[in-house]
């Protein structure tokens, strides 16, 4: 059976995930990459 | 990509992660660039829920130094709320887990002043002096810290 590796769950859009960290104990983490995708 | 599964878990657990792609995003990533004055790839930046940044990795680092930095980060936002006992723990966490990394000499700088901020005991900031006079004597941390010394 393959084993899929785990991989973060990024988010495109940084005034949604303000939004989503809003309320809770999270912190928005910004990638700034040039690294291929 | 962070290939490592602790890395991994680490943003999965604390962050709401936003990727900024210099090709695929070039339009957020000039108006973010510009917003946080990021002008390197890679640059993480912990951005508090207020849009307040709180911490900045430039450049990539191996995975325990990566991680320190994250902890680092998280502390010092903890600190930036007034939480001084939640940052002390994490500025510990640094020191004590990624013993080896450059992060951990200002983490412990740190959790020295975090417990003086949570308990106003000056002695928090003595035992932080003596601690660097047996770890990391040579860096920066603990000349700043030398002026706590008895």
């Amino acid at each position: 059976m393959a084993v899929t590796a785990r991989q973060v769950t990024w988010q495109r859009d940084f005034d949604a995930a303000l939004a989503d960290a809003h309320g809770t104990s999270k912190h928005i983490l910004v990638d700034f990459s040039a690294a291929p995708l | 990509m962070y290939p490592d599964p602790s890395i991994v878990d680490f943003i999965t657990e604390h962050f709401v992660p936003v990727r900024v792609h210099v090709k695929e995003n070039a339009e957020a990533f000039k108006e973010l660039g510009r917003r946080f004055d990021a002008q390197w790839t890679p640059t993480t930046l912990l951005v508090d829920s207020n849009g307040q940044e709180r911490h900045r990795i430039e450049g990539f680092l191996p995975v325990d130094d990566f991680l320190a930095q994250l902890t680092l980060g998280l502390a010092h936002a903890e600190f930036a709320r007034g939480r001084f006992l939640e940052a002390e723990a994490l500025f510990r966490r640094v020191a004590d887990e990624h013993s080896r990394t450059e992060s951990a000499p200002e983490a412990l700088y740190w959790a020295g002043v975090a417990r003086y901020k949570a308990t106003n005991d000056a002695g928090a900031l003595t035992e932080t002096a003596c601690a660097f006079s047996q770890r990391y004597t040579d860096t920066s941390w603990a000349k700043k810290a030398s002026v706590w010394n008895p």
